[in-house]
């Protein structure tokens, strides 16, 4: 009985989607807490028809204005220096966490973003890949995640949270209904605080399948999405791809393995909010088919 | 309609929890789908309901899987001043409509997102007295 409390149902989900106050009220809140401004974390979707050619090969010069409106509409610093400077410290120890399968982050975000924080002044050799095991991470100083927008086979979204599962240094026991736990991977002392930014790669997402992408479920988005708070980036990722499912099926088309992880980092971890309704999303750019 | 033994199935089909709450297994046969309920021109804009039908091993394991079911998915239903379901039937209302449960032997049905109440009794009606026919037509 005494797990009990930790155990996930619909009624939860259903709840999170109805609206805070449902959620308040059940928990006996009172007039004040109600009354209270409800919190919001920021999103930022970054969108360029032209960033991929029509062999989806990446264009640099437009991921760069794209990587630039990123940073200071994140950050609301007028430049990218100025903005990486508002979040790492030149003498930080800076940890890369790309994704390097399934769907992996483009090679062109990853070098871009290095060679954006040393135009900032972090020396190259504080720049590192941090990806792969906790050791990496205990290295750093700070962390920035890289992943790539994806569905999983193993954990329904593999996206932001997912990012992590390395660090952990066990990551099969966050595969399946357990991927409900990724969120204290992000509470490890080796990981907990170092995160100052997350920017999902969603050039060209894959929404669903694995363990090798399949191409009709790869499709052209052009986007990135960043964001400080990791689980409200991971909510309107995984926005983007049931909506994608939806539109591909013409009705809903559930995940599986139910993506647990993106309400429990938020009610469980305390990571940051998973409630669409809390998330201010701020959009820029292309707009077709935004999904969100 | 579809056919499933595992929770992990019935998870991707419609989510029920992260946990196996109707002691689903190897030894079960559960069958779900969804039903659109009321005039056939309604039915297309509706929402319809789900539908489970499963039957364990024996009556005790589908009276079990109940218990286990109702403390976990309908806890304040259970317990405490507002508990209003007990016994092997009951239809209540919680957050995405009427939801309704009925024991039947080792024959187990249940119903989700029912638009009213009328309509979650009469479905369990109908399906409790399929599951009593089956069971009959075997023995």
């Amino acid at each position: 009985m005494s797990d009990d409390k930790h155990v996930i149902t619909r009624r939860d989900f259903v709840r999170g989607t109805v609206g805070a106050t449902l959620g308040v009220a059940a928990m006996g809140g009172t007039l004040e807490a109600l009354a209270a401004p409800v919190p919001t974390s920021h999103v930022v979707l970054v969108r360029e028809q032209w960033v991929l050619d029509g062999q989806h090969a990446v264009n640099s010069g437009i991921l760069k204005i794209m990587l630039r409106n990123l940073l200071t509409k994140v950050t609301g610093k007028p430049d990218p220096i100025s903005a990486w400077l508002s979040l790492v410290k030149t003498d930080d120890v800076i940890g890369l966490v790309a994704t390097d399968h399934l769907n992996k982050t483009h090679p062109e975000l990853i070098e871009l973003v290095q060679a954006s924080l040393m135009e900032s002044g972090v020396p190259k050799s504080n720049i590192r890949d941090a990806q792969g095991g906790p050791e990496k991470a205990r290295a750093c100083t700070a962390l920035i995640a890289l992943p790539a927008l994806k569905a999983h086979w193993l954990t329904g979204i593999g996206t932001v949270l997912k990012n992590y599962i390395t660090l952990s240094g066990n990551p099969s026991s966050y595969h399946g209904a357990n991927n409900a736990n990724l969120g204290e991977i992000w509470n490890m002392p080796h990981v907990k605080g170092k995160t100052k930014l997350v920017v999902v790669d969603a050039l060209r997402p894959l929404c669903d399948k694995g363990p090798q992408p399949d191409p009709r479920y790869l499709w052209d988005y052009k986007g990135l999405i960043a964001g400080r708070d990791p689980v409200a980036v991971e909510a309107v990722c995984l926005k983007v791809i049931l909506q994608k499912r939806q539109a591909l099926r013409g009705e809903p088309w559930t995940l599986s393995p139910p993506p647990l992880c993106v309400e429990m980092a938020d009610k469980k971890y305390g990571l940051g909010t998973s409630r669409m309704e809390q998330i201010q999303l701020d959009r820029t750019g292309w707009n077709v088919d935004a999904l969100v | 309609m579809t056919f499933l033994r595992s929770h992990l199935v019935l998870n991707s089909v419609y989510f029920l929890s992260s946990e196996n709450l109707l002691d689903l297994g190897p030894d079960c046969e559960v069958a779900t789908t969804n039903y659109g309920q009321g005039p056939a021109k309604a039915i297309g804009n509706a929402k319809p309901a789900r539908l489970m039908l499963a039957r364990y091993a024996n009556e005790a394991a589908a009276a079990k899987a109940l218990h286990h079911f109702r403390r976990i998915y309908l806890p304040e239903k259970l317990n405490g001043p507002k508990a209003s379901l007990i016994g092997d039937n009951g239809v209540v209302a919680i957050e995405d409509g009427w939801m309704g449960f009925a024991r039947s032997g080792r024959g187990l049905a249940l119903v989700f997102e029912s638009p009213d109440e009328a309509s979650a009794r009469l479905l369990l009606n109908d399906f409790t007295r399929i599951l009593a026919k089956r069971e009959a037509s075997r023995e």
